[in-house]
């Protein structure tokens, strides 16, 4: 299956509607993030984590990450699903992290959820199509 | 606050650059975009709408930003 989902090639991020299920997958909370195919992991904001049932602070597993403000450490969780791109994946590991508030983006939907797909970004056509791996 | 189903295009007129927290939005899958909701909060702050998330007990919930991306901001993630 291959999805289909427009953006917008002229910005100078790449903003995707990204949705982040609860523990029980009950609940759904719907970000704004960036599709970074140079960030190794999906971020989310801790916020969002905490009504999601998640608790990050408990999480007995840190990632260190370089950002462009220099070196932190944040905490790993398992998630009971992320969508986006048209896609739902499960069990999936995410970051907590809050980006700046400058930033006006939520998260970033990284490696560890792309990699799952063939990524093809159509600039010409502002298209972004995914296609799950077999 | 009235619980009221507004459309994005409602909103952005209402709140321009502003950050909403909505409640049992609608969603279009085909475009990925969120195309309404009930709005439950709204702040310049994204920081003060993030406070406001465990207040909310519904099944679905989005925050969305009625702004454009800042102009002199390049992103280094």
């Amino acid at each position: 299956m291959t999805t289909q989902t427009p953006f917008n090639p002229t910005t100078y991020i790449i903003p995707i509607r990204m949705e982040v299920e609860s523990v029980n997958g009950l609940k759904i909370d719907s970000l704004l993030a960036a599709l970074d195919t140079g960030a190794s992991y999906t971020f989310i904001p801790w916020d969002v984590a905490f009504r999601l049932g998640y608790d990050p602070a408990r999480s007995s597993r840190r990632q260190r990450i370089a950002t462009g403000g220099g070196i932190v450490y944040a905490p790993v969780i398992t998630v009971h699903a992320v969508r986006a791109l048209g896609m739902r994946e499960e069990n999936i590991d995410v970051l907590c992290h809050d980006l700046p508030e400058e930033s006006n983006l939520d998260g970033v939907l990284g490696l560890n959820f792309l990699r799952k797909f063939d990524i093809n970004l159509r600039f010409s056509k502002g298209i972004i199509e995914a296609t799950r791996l077999a | 606050m009235k619980a009221e189903l507004k459309t994005i295009e409602q909103l952005e007129q209402e709140y321009p650059n502003e950050c909403l927290l909505l409640v049992d939005y609608q969603f279009d899958p085909i475009n990925s975009q969120i195309i309404g909701g009930i709005l439950v909060e709204h702040s310049k702050s994204r920081n003060e709408i993030y406070k406001k998330l465990a207040l909310y007990d519904n099944d679905r919930l989005c925050i969305y930003y009625t702004g454009k991306p800042y102009e002199d901001i390049r992103y280094l993630l």
